[in-house]
């Protein structure tokens, strides 16, 4: 008698091969985005708020040995669903915006978009975020 | 003896013993504890999902540049595949194999989650959380069918309390996803959190698929009937599957049914509100930061974990208790008692009344969801279970969604406070409907079902549809005797006194009791010898519960004393005497025998009644009432186990080693003392090594080898140098 292919014996193979595959995958994809280490580091935000406008300033380091980087750097203030409730675009404080090997710049940024009730009740946090990281020429 | 000594040691006699009624509760034993452990962290497992793309929102917006309404899309576009599908997947889960629907479902779960992680754009990640959606309703209804049918009917609230707790433990995973993604980059957080997935569908695959409604079959009680296997085999057809007398429609037209997914839906809009909208409660009225708002909104989850495991075994306590529809009961009340909690939650202004009214509010709330599991099941046959648990899921699923908007639209017109005062009573309907529409059709829904799968039962054996089988006759819940009042009722016509069916038990790894089958009547000693080692320990102290087997079960009286706790088993009158000197040495002689009348405390005089009897019976412990047992003699402290056994008047005596380490005269008394017991109408199953000793006392012998027993018939008819020989060379 002919053995229908989709027995018992296939779909067992076929599940162990998935199942085994996936822990493998899993956990090798898992480890490597775990160990990549950002090449441009972002410090903690730093916010100062007057009435409704924050001004939140950052720190960026270029963990690169040799690439130099001219970043375009953003800032957000986000509720509690990471939902953003006002965003900008930080700028170079002091310096060019050019970050040379293992080097730091502030940057510094103003949102003004957002309302005392933001404030008060959905405001969660501000973060900072690289928009590009943009190698100089 | 005088005629004095003879009616005072009538006094032993058990059926002197009061045996009033009394609330017996059982352990879930008996039955394997893993599934149900399994398909809890499956159900933790597959609702971090929901929790673990909010977490990440953040990071998918800077890596791919979402909008909010991108993310709004990914949001949304998983409600809609699990409304979408959680239907599909209920005619699925009545149809095809559970445990392999789950196990398929959860892998692919685990695949989509590495796929999402993988995703380098929008469209990906889309597709990801469709698919995630789509697997979604693999797990929920295919579950609560297997977990019907995998536990026994009087635990089957409890089983769905801490299945639901499985639900609530989701939560946890929510700072988990956040803490992962923030230190290793979202998409490792995707990777490890497939990884589980992975591994429980692999067990689950290794999971029994139980026959559908076996557990329904087992409540009713009906037994194989003898027919001629070629009769059988002609006629008999496979358990009713699903047809068309199982579709939608009719869960629709079961009123109960419906009853429990209108309450239950109208429960979820009011909890799905107050999920969204009490943080902001919190800050607005009582000047929490949001940290702390949303962080004091643990106190629901803590509470409702409460409220599903408390009400679970409440409502099955009071089910085995004469109150049928204490399920329905239960929930209804636990759901109208959340009222007055969530009024004073939203009105007082103190912040810890606030949150101590919010908790207890949640008990209750939550509380109402295992009983109506529990008997959302209870209502619907074995093969519609899947389809009626997916129709409740969808129903629950757009309330919990519509419940923002609408509060929100009410909280625009008026104000938050109001909002939440307004439809607070919206949990009380939900309690009423269950009181009124719920139990009104509860009983004879219920009954249907039951008549129902006695007649699949019947159709399966071979015998043609439609017959009445008038000569089994069902018992009604409610006319039924419980467990104490079935056991005083026996009678010896009714069939062995006990009775150890397929015995299974191990120590870890090792095991020791192999199917063990034995069964002894009402009356006389019956003697149960082997060598060191081979479980014969084992066996007694299973059947007087202080080892719970794995498998098999024990009846005493035509009753099944699986889960039940050693301190129940004696006041239904099995007493067990342990091997060794089992007495405590620290107290006295006269306290250890009062300890004896541990099952009728109230009543004090029978209890010295007995002592007195019992210091005839042994008079060298006369003089030393006051004694600590420690300080006795080997065989005076045999007296004082024996002693303490007999305090307490047992139908069923289990007596371990009597001659153990004691010189023949002592054991010579203590013989003596066990025909006076027999005398007495007590039964004695007596485990011994010594075949001299059991052949000198018992009618009965069963021999026990590796974990088997074999009975050897009349003690009378046995040879004792041969059965010493076979003692010695342990063959069955």
């Amino acid at each position: 008698m002919k053995k229908r292919f989709w027995n018992p014996a296939t779909q067992r193979i076929v599940f162990v091969a998935i199942v085994t595959l996936g822990l493998v995958l899993g956990l090798v994809l898992g480890v490597r985005e775990a160990s990549q280490k950002p090449v441009l580091k972002i410090g903690e935000p730093r916010v100062r708020v007057e009435g409704t406008t924050a001004t939140v300033q950052i720190t960026v380091k270029n963990t690169s040995e040799k690439t130099v980087y001219c970043p375009s750097v953003g800032i957000a203030a986000i509720d509690r669903d990471g939902l953003d409730l006002a965003k900008s675009v930080a700028l170079p404080d002091l310096t060019d915006g050019r970050l040379e090997p293992r080097a730091s710049a502030n940057f510094i940024g103003t949102l003004t978009d957002l309302s005392q009730q933001d404030i008060d009740e959905k405001l969660d946090e501000y973060v900072a975020f690289i928009i590009d990281k943009n190698p100089c020429e | 003896m005088t005629a004095t000594e003879q009616v005072r040691r009538s006094i032993l006699s058990p059926t002197l013993t009061p045996r009033p009624d009394f609330h017996i509760t059982r352990k879930l034993v008996g039955v394997p504890k893993w599934p149900l452990a399994l398909l809890t962290l499956i159900y933790t497992i597959n609702v971090s999902d929901q929790y673990v793309l909010p977490a990440m929102f953040p990071l998918l917006k800077r890596e791919f540049g979402l909008s909010d309404t991108g993310l709004g899309i990914l949001a949304g576009s998983y409600v809609i595949s699990v409304t979408v599908f959680t239907v599909p997947f209920g005619i699925i889960a009545d149809r095809f194999n559970r445990t392999r629907i789950i196990a398929w479902g959860t892998t692919a779960w685990g695949v989509t989650m590495i796929f999402t992680g993988m995703a380098n754009g929008f469209a990906m990640l889309l597709v990801g959380r469709m698919a995630l959606g789509m697997w979604d309703p693999c797990d929920n209804p295919t579950s609560q069918s297997l977990l019907a049918d995998y536990y026994p009917v009087n635990q089957r609230t409890k089983v769905m309390g801490v299945y639901q707790a499985g639900q609530l433990a989701g939560f946890v995973l929510l700072p988990i996803a956040g803490t992962m993604s923030q230190a290793w980059g979202w998409r490792a957080t995707f990777y490890f959190f497939a990884l589980p997935a992975f591994i429980v569908a692999a067990l689950v695959w290794r999971l029994k698929e139980p026959v559908r409604g076996t557990q329904d079959r087992k409540n009713l009680r009906l037994r194989e009937i003898e027919r001629p296997a070629a009769e059988v085999a002609e006629t008999a057809v496979k358990p009713a599957v699903a047809s068309d007398r199982f579709s939608y429609k009719s869960l629709l037209k079961n009123r109960s049914y419906m009853a429990m997914l209108i309450s239950a839906s109208s429960g979820s809009l009011f909890f799905g509100g107050i999920g969204v909208w009490a943080p902001t409660f919190l800050i607005r009225y009582h000047d929490l930061s949001i940290a702390a708002a949303t962080s004091s909104i643990a106190v629901v989850a803590v509470g409702g974990l409460i409220g599903a495991l408390a009400s679970g075994n409440l409502a099955d306590f009071l089910t085995q208790h004469k109150r049928p529809s204490a399920r329905i009961a239960v929930a209804g009340f636990a759901r109208l008692l959340s009222v007055p909690f969530f009024v004073i939650a939203f009105s007082v202004p103190q912040i810890s009344l606030t949150l101590l009214s919010l908790a207890i509010a949640a008990m209750f709330l939550v509380a109402g969801i295992p009983p109506t599991n529990a008997a959302r099941v209870d209502v619907l046959h074995p093969n519609l279970r899947g389809r009626g648990a997916s129709l409740d899921a969808v129903c629950q699923g757009l309330a919990s969604a519509f419940a923002p908007i609408l509060f929100g639209l009410l909280s625009d017109a008026t104000n938050l406070r109001t909002t939440f005062l307004v439809l607070s009573p919206l949990a009380g309907v939900a309690g009423l409907i269950l009181l009124t529409l719920g139990l009104s059709s509860y009983r004879s829904d219920t009954k249907a079902v039951r008549d129902q799968v006695r007649r699949d039962h019947f159709v399966s054996l071979g015998f043609p549809a439609g017959e009445a089988h008038d000569e089994i006759g069902l018992v009604e819940p409610d006319e039924e005797p419980t467990l104490a009042e079935a056991v005083r009722a026996w009678v010896p016509a009714d069939g062995p006194m006990l009775e150890v069916k397929s015995l299974d038990f191990s120590y870890g790894p090792i095991q020791v009791l192999f199917g063990v089958d034995f069964a002894i009547p009402q009356g006389g000693c019956h003697a149960l010898v082997g060598r060191n080692g081979v479980g014969k320990t084992t066996l007694l102290s299973n059947i007087g519960g202080l080892l719970d087997a794995q498998g098999g079960q024990i009846f005493y009286r035509g009753q099944d004393l699986t889960g039940i706790p050693p301190d129940q088993r004696t006041k239904l009158g099995i007493t067990l005497m342990a091997a060794g000197r089992s007495t405590f040495p620290s107290l006295s002689v006269r306290d250890n025998l009062m300890f004896g009348s541990y099952p009728f405390t109230d009543s004090r005089e029978l209890a010295e009644e007995r002592l007195e009897a019992i210091l005839e019976i042994f008079a060298p412990l006369k003089g030393r009432l006051d004694q600590r047992a420690g300080t006795l003699s080997g065989g005076e402290q045999q007296m004082v186990a024996l002693g303490r056994a007999l305090v307490a008047g047992p139908d069923l005596l289990l007596i371990d080693e009597l001659s153990l380490g004691l010189a023949p005269t002592i054991t010579s008394q203590l013989l003596d003392v066990l025909d006076q017991v027999l005398e007495c109408g007590t039964t004695i199953l007596l485990v011994e090594q010594s075949i001299g000793v059991a052949l000198a006392v018992a009618d009965t012998v069963f021999f026990m080898d590796r974990g088997v027993v074999e009975p050897l018939g009349a003690a009378d008819n046995l040879d004792a140098g041969a059965l010493t020989r076979r003692l010695i060379e342990g063959r069955v």
